[in-house]
Order: structure tokens, then C-alpha cells, then sequence
């Protein structure tokens, strides 16, 4: 959504766009040889295992006509490579992120990945399964899984991890170092990390077998079976999503006058390993080829010096405002995004040729700035034999590193120092971005001769792995709702989903019924096509959740089950419900008086969708009478009447119903127990009873006249009826009555009920197709 | 941050870089040279994104300097002596409750 600040952003000159950069690639044969990915042709997979000697090109237990198919693949290699460093071609690999998520009820999908299902295998209704058994009684069971497989491609750091999210059930990341296991090319290993509620994930091994073409990597599967800690053994499957572990977009920005450097060609300078390749490496392309895809944001936006004050040198509080002012995905949020700063000087003076100068705020670590006119760009040694690229090399590291500090990595020599995430030793030789070039033994030279561009594996499993707030740029700490929240941003589906109460505060009385809204809406720009009953089904799904308590999924009292009802949602266009959210199967869960948090989510053929997330508070008891009648209308029968609107045989509630209204006549809860007493006396309706020992449907007849002062004490404030009914429930149960009044012969009354409820939603801002059909309503009432 | 660095009289034989780097965490620091106070600030503490808590350059045109560094709050004091021709950098971090200086002649850049 545009903002002030990016409207200014957008309005200031730009400087022309920068030349295309040379896309930076790197070539099977061109990395070191620890590097080189162990793949296998499509032929070589039908074939089988391969020979005992892979880099043999001579035919050894295989037929002959193999060995001639081995020497034409090889002969054709090298026009391959060429291929690709003109066109280069995804890195074929079975690593990346691998998925499972799931809803309460099973889906085809979840039949279809495990088709054949093994012993222990588990499914995600196994979940809910789980939860119920546990006693725990009906509990969200929204549950996503993310498994992050780490054996092949660049820089494997041979780890295995995964997150659990299970909505209010926390999460849970855990992490195995693993191995191959040679005799079936399963991935092996102990669970030797793990952060969040140890329930989720019990089992203290894993054995992973990775099924599928890298050819084609829609077909890769992972079959992981969790062993040991005292939990039966369990395997889950997951498929596959994509190569890069976390995906990130970064801007650069520079100050008037100052040039950035965001690329260096690897073989510029001969300072360097002998196979390291001849490619330009951009900044994104540094994280990228390790698994952390980055790409360019907008950006190169030229900031004015004199947003350094009038030293001309920078500090950490005026690049922070900087970075407020020109980022375009600036917000003071977690996000997976990072500001780079290119300026001049710092006020610490030359000696500081960069910084992480984002250590204040709430979101930390969003920015980071490079300072050319520092000790960075010192010139070459004399006698250097390239003396340009000895500058561009130091700079473009420098940018690296400081990006580097916003993923929160340490520098290698202080690992151990603050609070690490795992026991780390200090690293000072060590040949990462984060380890400064000139503090090792030999210097700068002795480092670059030795540095392929890279970070630690230590560093990598970090970035990789590691639970995504340490990580996650601006992150804080932990909260219940913050997947949700992440699950909510991170959607792409074209329907938004809305829950709200159309009432100037959510501040309810005690007792008062809690009703909701819920709407989902078509965002896009195309017609979308949905389920008409869709918020009145099993796909809803509403949370409550109590400050400091735990949260509780909300079990209407019932569900309809319907034929799906294509419905084409116009772009804007909406589909709107009433929740009764007070009670339901669960009992009351918004009797105790305090603070609540309310999500919904619902699953569409898009995908799921969830709310933003709504805060609601009941207030105190007022008077003695209030907690004296709470004892009575915390009852399930009370309960029933008041979400269903009212009932013939439920005695008890009525009772208490009538009580409400006779000792707590200003209340809103009297409207509520006004309209269901109301519903009822103003329309016929049949009730089974026991007559002369036999059960008979007997009509029970209309009484408008009992109907009338109720229906005074529920509607005859209709604008405050609507602060607690909601506008949807309002205009169902005024419409209700006034229909009912006419029905009865009081047309006149039904008339002005109707009408006056229709001036009411007009001054309320309610649709003008929904204000006109209640006007509708009234002309044919009137006309009957 | 209180900074006194020049010396009165004499002449300048070339300043002496000192890096205040790791384990200051919110301290009151006072760095001396010779007895002379060129640093006296209450709240430093280290930037572990760039490694340092504060770099100061002190002229001096002695050739051997007495440096002293105090703690304060924490009852934490060092102190050593520098040749500074040779080593024209001093590196000063608080370990294990100890300050500890590292002398030499590579240049206090940090990023």
C-alpha cells in the first residue's frame, strides 16, 4: 500500500538506470572440486547406480552399448558447458524447501502424496487426531511444515531441518546434521537442535529419502521418518517447493556523488584460488548462489549530503532516518528486506568502512551502509598488477559483509561472544565475508588467495537453518500470533479476508453477546469464483484467543453442510456472514472479562486466507447482579437460544432470558434477550408435545401483543441495536420481525420497523444494495 | 563523550590509534596517557556489528606512553606501556573481567 514516504521517494529525480550487469553464473566445472554437484543424467537414472568408478569413462560391468553411451555424454560435455555459461541453467539439485501443510480435515492432496499409506506413516489429520486423544478437546489444528533439505548443490552443509507451525500450538524448529547412509542413499542423522515446544517434534532421529527426478523437480519428494524418544516412529511427506532456503529483496541507495559497487568479476584480479570462476558476481548473486535467493527491490535512488548534516559524515541516527525516508519497503516490521547505503564517510571517521547501523528501533537490522571514503578504497600496493580490481574487490566485500550483518551473522573471530544460537568457536582464519581480510595471518593477500566468495558452513546452516527470527531481517522476539501474522502477509491469494464489528469500539459489557462479521472479498482485478456458503462451512475457522491464555478454536453450535454454490465474486465485490462468537460447543469462550484476540482463517480453492488479526475487550462485571446472573446465563441452553435467536422449549433460558430483561433493562444483553423472547412470540411455530400420553406437533399461535414491548426493548434504539447486534444479524432479525408483524395483520408496524431499520443502515454506511433491499422490504409490507 | 587529545606545547611525533574493542557493555571508561585524561565517557559499550566501542586518536611526541584504562563501575582497571614508533596501534578489549591491550602496527579498520 503506497505510503507518504514512498509518494515522496517516488517524486525525487533518479539517476539513469545502471548498465546490465552480466549475469553472474557459475559453471559446473569452473568451482573447486569439494563443490561439484553429483548429479545424474535422465539415462543414467534408468540405467541404474552408477559404475564403481564415476569418473571413469571406461565400461566396467556394463554392456558395452552403456559404455558407448557414456563416451558420447562425455564427448559432449564441454559443448554443454559452454551452453550454459550463455545461457545458464538452474543448478540441478534435490536441496531447497520441501512442504507440508494441512487443514483439519484431509484433503485429495494429502490422500494423493501418500497414496499407499506405510505403518506409522502420518497424515495431517493424524494431527488433529493427536490433539483430541491428548484430551485437550477441540484445539486448532491448523498445522504448515516446512523441511529444509541441505545435501547437495553449493556449499552442502549436509543438515536437514524442518519448522513445525501448528496454529496456537507454537513452533518448532529442529535441526539434523546428517550423513549417508551408503547403503540405501538415505540422508541420516540426530535431531541435535531444536527451539520451540518440544511436543511438536518428540522424536530425537530422522532418516530421509529424497525420491524424484532433479530433472524434474515438481516430482521430488521427501519421505522423512522421524525415530526414537520415546514416540511411536512416524513418517511424514513432504514435497517440493524450491531451491533456495529463504528468499530476500534488498535496495541500494547512494549518496550524491558517491558511486556503489554491487558487482566484482571474481578473476579481476590474480590475487585469487586458481579455480575459482571467471564470473561476475553481483551482490544478489552472492547470497543467491547459496541458497538465499536475493533480488533487487527498486532502488538506486541518489539521497542528498545534506541529509548528513553539516560535517558531511554520517551517523548512525541520520542514515537510520535515511533509510526511513527513501526505502521503499521501509516498515517497522519483520520482513525478509535489507536498505544498503553507499555514502561517503562516517563521522568514526576512516577508519570504519561500513556498518549494520540498524541497532535501534523495534525492527533491527533492516539497514546497512558502505563508506567509500574510508581505508576500503585505499589504492593498491605499488607494484599490484591490478590495482582497479584490488579496490572494487575491497569495496564489493565490504558490501557483502555489512549485508552479511543484517541475516545477523557475527564476524568469524567473535562467534562465541554474546548469545550465540549454538556453542560457535571463534573462527579468525577463517575464509567468509564475515571475517575481515586483513586480520588474518598474511593479510589481505594471504586471505583472497584462499577465499572463494562465500560464507562459513557454520555461517550457512546459520542463514539456512536456523529458526527464521534469529535470521529474519527487523525481527523481534517471539510471539503466539506472529506465524499467523507471517502466514497471513506471506498469502498471495486474490480474496482477503475480513473479521470486524461494525461498532465504534470493541469494548463489549460484560454479558454482552460477542457477534462478528466476516467478509471476504475479491481484491483482484478479476472475477474470482466461490463457494455462495462458504463462511457458513467447515472451511471457517475463528480463534480465540485470551491474553495469556491459551487459545481455543471456535465450535459453533452448528455447521451447514451444503452443495457448493458457484458464486462469481466481481473484483470488489463481497460475501458477508454474522459469527455468533460468545458461545458455542466449546461453551462460552468470551465469559471472563479481559482482553481477546480474534483470528479467522478459511480455505478457498486459491488457498488459505486469513484475517488481520482483531483485538476485542469484555468489561467487568458492573453490579453484583450482573456476576449473580452470569451463573445462570453461562448455561448451554441459554447459549443455544441466544446464537439460534430464540426458543419454544427451552424453559430454562427463557426464564433467565425474561429475568435479563426485567433486572438488567438497559443492557445490551436485554436487546439480545428482547429479540430471541421477541422472534418467538411474533410468529406461529410448532413444538412437540406430550398430550394425553401421546407426543403431537401442536401450533403454538403468534401473540403480537407479548411480541410489541419486546420488540420496543430490542429495536426501539436501532442505531445502538446495531453496535450489538452487527448490521448483518440486525437487518436479519428486524426484517424477521417486521415480516412477522405483517403477517399478523400489523402491517402498518412492519412497515415503519423495516423502513426506520433501513434510515438506520443508511446513516450507518451499510451498502446501498443492502439499504435498498431492506426498503424494499418495507414497500412490500406495506403494500400487503 | 569527553575527548582530550592534544597535548599543550612540544610537537606532535605522531598520534597513537586506540581501538576500545570488545566486552564494554554500558561502562563508564576513562582512558589516560601519561596521566592525562583523553577520555572520559559513561555509557560505552561495544558494537559487536563493527567490533569496536571507540576509536580515538591521540597525538603524542613521546616515544613511549604510559596508557591506563579504568572501569569505573565495574572496579576494572589496566595498564601498559607502547613504543609507539613500532606500534602506532593499541587494541584494548575486557576480558574475564581484565582489560587487555594488543600493541602493533596494523591499522584500526573495522567494517
Amino acid at each position: 500500500m503506497p505510503t507518504e514516504k514512498s509518494a515522496r521517494k517516488q517524486s525525487r529525480p533518479r539517476k539513469t538506470a545502471p548498465k546490465a550487469r552480466e549475469r553472474a553464473v557459475v559453471a559446473p566445472r569452473d568451482v573447486a572440486p569439494a563443490e561439484q554437484p553429483t548429479t545424474r543424467t535422465a539415462m543414467e537414472e534408468k540405467a541404474g547406480p552408477p559404475p564403481a568408478s564415476p569418473e571413469s569413462l571406461a565400461p566396467s560391468e556394463h554392456d558395452a552399448a552403456f559404455g558407448q553411451l557414456i563416451e558420447t555424454v562425455a564427448a559432449e560435455l564441454p559443448r554443454l558447458e559452454e551452453a550454459e555459461l550463455r545461457a545458464p541453467l538452474p543448478r540441478v539439485q534435490r536441496s531447497g524447501v520441501y512442504t507440508r501443510s494441512g487443514w483439519p480435515w484431509m484433503t485429495s492432496d494429502d490422500r494423493s502424496v501418500s497414496p499407499q499409506r506405510a505403518a506409522g506413516e502420518e497424515t495431517v489429520a493424524d494431527d488433529v487426531a493427536e490433539t483430541l486423544v491428548a484430551g485437550l478437546g477441540p484445539r486448532p489444528s491448523w498445522t504448515s511444515e516446512q523441511l529444509r533439505v541441505d545435501v547437495d548443490g553449493l556449499f552442502p552443509t549436509m543438515t536437514i531441518s524442518g519448522s513445525i507451525f501448528r496454529l496456537f500450538g507454537g513452533r518448532l524448529t529442529w535441526i539434523a546434521r546428517v550423513t549417508v547412509d551408503p547403503s540405501t542413499g538415505d540422508y541420516v542423522g540426530p535431531i541435535s537442535y531444536r527451539d520451540g515446544p518440544a511436543q511438536l517434534e518428540p522424536h530425537t532421529d530422522i532418516r530421509c529419502k529424497l525420491t524424484g527426478s532433479r530433472w524434474n523437480q515438481a516430482s521430488l519428494r521427501a519421505h522423512v521418518t522421524f525415530t526414537g524418544g520415546g514416540a511411536p516412529d512416524r513418517v511424514r511427506n513432504y514435497r517440493y517447493q524450491r531451491p533456495n532456503f529463504r528468499t530476500v529483496g534488498i535496495e541500494f541507495d547512494s549518496v550524491a556523488g558517491t558511486t556503489s559497487v554491487t558487482s566484482y568479476s571474481l578473476n579481476a584480479h590474480p590475487n585469487r584460488p586458481v579455480d575459482l570462476p571467471a564470473v561476475t558476481l553481483t551482490i544478489e548473486g552472492a547470497f543467491t548462489r547459496q541458497g538465499l535467493r536475493m533480488t533487487k527491490t527498486s532502488g538506486d535512488d541518489v539521497i542528498p549530503i545534506d541529509e548528513a548534516g553539516t560535517n558531511l559524515q554520517w551517523s548512525d541516527i541520520e542514515m537510520h532516518d535515511a533509510m526511513q525516508r527513501h526505502w521503499s519497503k521501509w516498515a517497522d516490521v519483520p520482513q525478509w528486506q535489507v536498505w544498503t547505503l553507499f555514502a561517503g564517510r562516517h563521522e568514526a571517521g576512516f577508519g570504519l568502512g561500513g556498518i549494520m547501523f540498524d541497532d535501534i528501533g523495534a525492527a533491527q537490522r533492516q539497514g546497512c551502509a558502505v563508506f567509500m571514503d574510508s581505508f576500503i578504497s585505499n589504492p593498491a600496493p605499488p607494484g599490484d598488477p591490478a590495482p582497479a580490481a584490488y579496490v572494487q574487490r575491497m569495496r564489493f566485500w565490504t558490501a557483502v559483509h555489512e549485508i552479511g550483518h543484517t541475516f545477523n551473522l557475527a564476524h568469524s573471530w567473535q562467534k562465541h561472544l554474546g548469545t550465540p544460537w549454538i556453542p560457535l568457536a571463534p573462527a579468525p582464519e577463517e575464509r567468509s565475508f564475515m571475517n575481515y581480510p586483513y586480520n588474518v595471518t598474511g593479510g589481505a593477500a594471504a586471505f583472497f588467495a584462499d577465499f572463494y566468495y562465500r560464507f562459513s558452513d557454520d555461517e550457512l546452516v546459520f542463514m539456512r537453518h536456523a529458526p527464521e527470527r534469529f535470521v529474519e531481517q527487523g525481527n523481534a522476539a517471539w510471539f503466539d500470533h506472529h506465524g499467523f501474522e507471517q502466514a497471513r502477509v506471506g498469502s498471495t491469494n486474490p480474496l482477503e479476508l475480513t473479521l470486524r464489528f461494525n461498532r465504534a469500539t470493541t469494548r463489549f459489557e460484560a454479558l454482552e453477546p460477542v457477534i462478528a462479521e466476516v467478509r471476504l472479498k475479491n481484491t483482484s482485478a478479476v472475477p474470482v469464483v466461490v463457494d455462495e456458503n462458504t463462511l457458513v462451512g467447515e472451511n471457517l475457522v475463528v480463534i480465540i484467543e485470551r491474553a495469556g491464555k491459551d487459545a481455543r478454536n471456535w465450535a459453533p453450535y452448528q455447521r451447514y453442510c451444503r452443495l457448493a454454490q458457484p458464486r462469481v465474486l466481481q473484483p470488489g465485490e463481497a460475501l458477508y456472514a454474522p459469527l455468533y462468537l460468545s458461545a458455542g460447543l466449546n461453551g462460552f469462550d468470551l465469559a471472563d472479562p479481559g482482553r481477546y484476540r480474534l483470528y479467522a482463517a478459511l480455505r478457498t480453492d486459491g488457498g488459505d486466507v486469513f484475517s488481520t488479526p482483531v483485538d476485542l475487550t469484555v468489561a467487568r462485571f458492573a453490579s453484583r447482579e450482573q456476576e449473580r446472573l452470569a451463573d445462570d446465563l453461562f448455561d448451554d441452553e441459554v447459549g443455544r437460544t441466544l446464537a439460534f435467536g430464540g426458543t419454544r422449549v427451552l424453559h430454562k433460558a427463557t426464564d433467565t432470558l425474561r429475568e435479563v430483561i426485567e433486572r438488567m433493562p438497559e443492557s445490551q444483553l436485554a436487546k439480545h434477550a428482547a429479540a430471541c423472547l421477541s422472534a418467538v412470540a411474533v410468529t406461529p411455530g410448532l413444538v412437540l408435545n406430550e398430550v394425553d400420553g401421546r407426543v403431537r406437533l401442536q401450533t403454538e399461535p403468534a401473540r403480537p401483543e407479548v411480541a410489541r414491548p419486546l420488540l420496543g426493548v430490542a429495536f426501539g434504539d436501532l442505531d445502538t441495536a446495531a453496535e450489538t447486534f452487527g448490521h448483518i444479524r440486525l437487518t436479519e432479525q428486524v426484517e424477521g420481525a417486521a415480516t412477522a408483524l405483517a403477517r399478523e395483520g400489523e402491517q402498518q408496524q412492519g412497515a415503519k420497523l423495516a423502513e426506520d431499520l433501513a434510515d438506520t443502515l443508511q446513516s450507518r454506511g451499510v451498502l446501498p444494495r443492502v439499504v435498498a433491499g431492506v426498503r424494499d422490504t418495507a414497500r412490500t409490507i406495506a403494500g400487503s | 563523550m569527553q575527548l582530550v587529545s592534544r597535548l599543550e606545547g612540544g610537537r606532535d611525533m605522531g598520534p597513537l590509534a586506540i581501538g576500545l574493542e570488545s566486552g564494554f557493555d554500558d561502562d563508564h571508561v576513562v582512558v589516560e596517557i601519561d596521566d592525562r585524561t583523553v577520555l572520559d565517557d559513561a555509557h560505552v559499550s561495544t558494537r559487536y556489528q563493527v567490533g569496536f566501542a571507540r576509536m580515538l586518536e591521540v597525538p603524542t611526541d613521546a616515544a613511549e606512553v604510559r596508557v591506563g584504562v579504568r572501569l569505573p563501575s565495574r572496579r576494572v582497571a589496566g595498564e601498559t606501556t607502547v613504543q609507539v614508533a613500532e606500534c602506532p596501534t593499541l587494541r584494548v578489549s575486557v576480558e574475564n573481567g581484565e582489560v587487555v591491550f594488543s600493541a602493533g602496527d596494523t591499522p584500526l579498520y573495522y567494517a
